[in-house]
């Protein structure tokens, strides 16, 4: 009698539990924890701001600043007898300082729905929808907001994609070229940028993809940046640095 | 004897229960009781430029009608300083462009500061650390330091909390700002917080010539329009000035750190005053100072950290001259070629950024 008794704010407790949420009947899709990670190389060595000395075409080059925005970053699958594959999105934009961040930077917690991909797709610089906003228009923290203005140039009307600044020693006695390249403008906005790699992600697993970024790379490829002659492009009749800096980005990315 | 303890005891429990009751009556007489006095939060809404976002308020501190009055009157009351000599407006005064105007700052009995006094106007937006190295990250953890600085107000807090908590005024204000039910919850913690209230409401008006050119109505003289193109490196005709890297539209700041070449040094360990190296003790920081807004920069003279420049015009000739080198001078900084006409059209653009009505705003001066 008594064990009974005890039985019915049981059934009671678990009946109470039991309703409410309704939904819930439906599976909810099964995700993995994706994260990215991005490091900066100057050729076969990680990149060292300010200090580390690189040769670059015989003279004495040091790397202040180098930065740029993410976007359209997707994991695609390719479908057989379809022309394009199909997408997942990842994230929109995002803006990756590598100045400020030990030359190490990490995007966390981006849930993405279990399967076998084929690769990831994405875009260096701010796609023409955004880049015609101001930073006034984003919240304040926003990679687009007034919290990151140093990369908005009005005078153009667009946010600039990229800083990549340094200190070139032209003769090895202190003659310095300061450089400073910002590409900007919709123009230079880079093409999808794919990279093939077989990401296999399971349910309530969590998987790095890590990407790297050879900054002599961006400087060298198609033909050494003439330093001395194009030292800074920050208006657009002087794009020559910015527009070889952009070029250069998706062959200077390599994902794992 | 037990049943007369069970019976103080359950006094005791009917005592501290009350209180954060809100719709229960608590006895009269509790010394500084305040609950009499009604709390009714109104939302304070804070105008701001047409390409300003709304000012960021954290969740913990959300801007309120008697939150901000309260921070008005602590702001200008020298009731803070340890000789009832000077308030946080002495040293950031409207007319000033919320500076003192000094080369560096003086405190309580003339203690002299090591840096000049920064103005606050937009100081809400300013997200990537405050003071000139950035060693504090909000406006509320801002206003617990001048109190017990030695150059500047000198005091105690547990002296100002005694004062504040005793006062004719105050407790009855505090209780508005914050539903506080008792004086002696008047601290260090709620005054900061009630000056950071007002702080931030502290935004451009947004009708500096500047302003009105931007949206349309108005325009730059020739000579300003040059100035403009300069600072924001739009002309191909004109030299660039490089201003607007770091001194940006719409606040007229990045917020970033940069050693823009004011003195020369072999080791970056040399500088006067470390700035923000002396904060993150890395040694490319050390001469880093935060780049300040050029809103109202007509009125906070003299200029940089330490006041050295007394005009505009010499300003402009350090640029010019592409400052002095040390090993983390800022890439931005070289000689630009400046004649004496793009000096003088630079200058007619600064003073665009004047903007008296944001001084003169009546809900910033002085309310006592
Ligand atoms: C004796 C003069 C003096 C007094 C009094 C004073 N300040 Fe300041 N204030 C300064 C100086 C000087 C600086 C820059 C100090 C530095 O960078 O180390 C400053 C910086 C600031 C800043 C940082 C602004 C920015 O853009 O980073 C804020 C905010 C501020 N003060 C608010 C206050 C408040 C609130 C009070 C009163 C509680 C106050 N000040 C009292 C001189 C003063
Ligand atoms: C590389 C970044 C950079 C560039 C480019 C730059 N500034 Fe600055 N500016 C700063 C920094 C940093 C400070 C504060 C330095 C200090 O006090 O140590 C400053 C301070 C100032 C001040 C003094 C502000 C005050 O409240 O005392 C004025 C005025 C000024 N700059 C105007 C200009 C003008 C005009 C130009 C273009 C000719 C320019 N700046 C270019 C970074 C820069």
């Amino acid at each position: 009698m008594k064990q009974f008794l005890l039985l019915i704010p049981v059934c009671f407790l678990l009946l109470m539990t039991s309703c409410g949420d309704d939904t819930a009947i439906l599976p909810e899709p099964e995700v993995a924890d994706v994260s990215l990670t991005f490091k900066t190389m100057f050729g076969d060595n990680e990149l060292d701001f300010n200090t580390t000395v690189y040769d670059y075409e015989g003279m004495e080059m040091t790397i202040s600043k180098f930065d740029f925005f993410i976007s359209n970053v997707a994991l695609y699958k390719n479908v057989e007898g379809a022309l394009d594959p199909e997408q997942t999105e990842l994230f929109e934009i995002d803006f990756l300082d590598f100045t400020q961040n030990n030359n190490s930077v990490t995007i966390e917690s981006l849930n993405v729905p279990v399967g076998e991909y084929d690769g990831i797709v994405f875009s260096i610089g701010v796609p023409s929808d955004l880049n015609a906003q101001q930073p006034g228009d984003f919240s304040v923290t926003h990679p687009l907001g007034i919290t990151n203005v140093g990369h908005h140039w009005a005078a153009w009307d667009s946010y600039i994609f990229s800083k990549v600044e340094g200190r070139l020693d032209t003769s090895g006695n202190q003659d310095y070229v300061n450089f400073s390249y910002h590409p900007g403008t919709d123009a230079l906005f880079s093409n999808k940028i794919e990279k093939g790699i077989s990401i296999n992600l399971v349910a309530g697993q969590q998987k790095t993809i890590n990407f790297e970024i050879d900054l002599e790379n961006i400087f060298v490829s198609g033909g050494a940046l003439d330093i001395e002659m194009y030292p800074d492009s920050h208006s657009p009749d002087e794009s020559t640095g910015a527009e070889h800096v952009m070029d250069n980005f998706p062959s200077s990315i390599s994902v794992n | 004897m037990r049943i007369t303890f069970l019976f103080f005891l359950a006094s005791l429990i009917f005592i501290t229960s009350c209180g954060s009751d809100d719709d229960f009556v608590c006895q009269p007489g509790v010394p500084g009781d305040l609950t009499s006095i009604p709390y009714d939060p109104v939302p304070h809404e804070v105008a701001v430029p047409f390409d300003f976002p709304p000012v960021p308020v954290p969740p913990n501190n959300e801007l309120t009608n008697d939150g901000v009055n309260l921070g008005r009157h602590l702001f200008y009351d020298p009731i803070l300083s340890v000789d009832s000599s000077m308030a946080c407006a002495h040293c950031h005064l409207p007319g000033g462009g919320f500076t003192d105007t000094l080369e560096v700052s003086l405190g309580v009995g003339g203690a002299v500061g090591s840096r000049s006094s920064m103005t606050l106007i937009n100081a809400a937006y300013y997200l990537n650390g405050l003071f000139w190295d950035g060693r504090v990250q909000s406006l509320e953890d801002q206003a617990l330091l001048p109190v017990e600085d030695p150059v500047e107000l000198m005091h105690q807090w547990s002296d100002v909390e005694f004062l504040l908590q005793n006062h004719d005024e105050y407790p009855t204000m505090f209780r508005k700002a914050f539903g506080i039910t008792n004086k002696s919850e008047i601290s260090k913690e709620l005054t900061a917080k009630a000056l950071a209230q007002f702080e931030r409401c502290i935004v451009s008006a947004g009708n500096s010539k500047y302003d009105q050119v931007i949206s349309l109505n108005g325009f730059f003289s020739p000579s300003e329009q040059n100035g403009f193109d300069m600072f924001f490196d739009s002309s191909s005709i004109l030299p660039d000035a490089e201003c607007g890297h770091c001194h940006n539209a719409p606040l007229f700041t990045t917020n970033e750190y940069f050693n823009n070449g004011l003195d020369s040094v072999v080791s970056l360990f040399d500088f006067d005053d470390p700035g923000l190296g002396g904060i993150t003790m890395n040694e490319f920081d050390y001469g880093k100072f935060r780049a300040p807004t050029l809103r109202n920069i007509e009125f906070t003279a003299p200029y940089m950290h330490d006041g050295r420049f007394q005009t505009l015009e010499e300003v402009i000739d350090h640029y010019n001259s592409g400052g002095h080198f040390a090993d983390n001078l800022d890439p931005l900084i070289n000689p630009l070629g400046l004649t004496e006409e793009n000096k003088a059209d630079l200058l007619a653009f600064l003073l665009t950024l004047s903007d008296t009505t944001t001084l003169q705003n009546p809900a910033y001066q002085n309310p006592f």
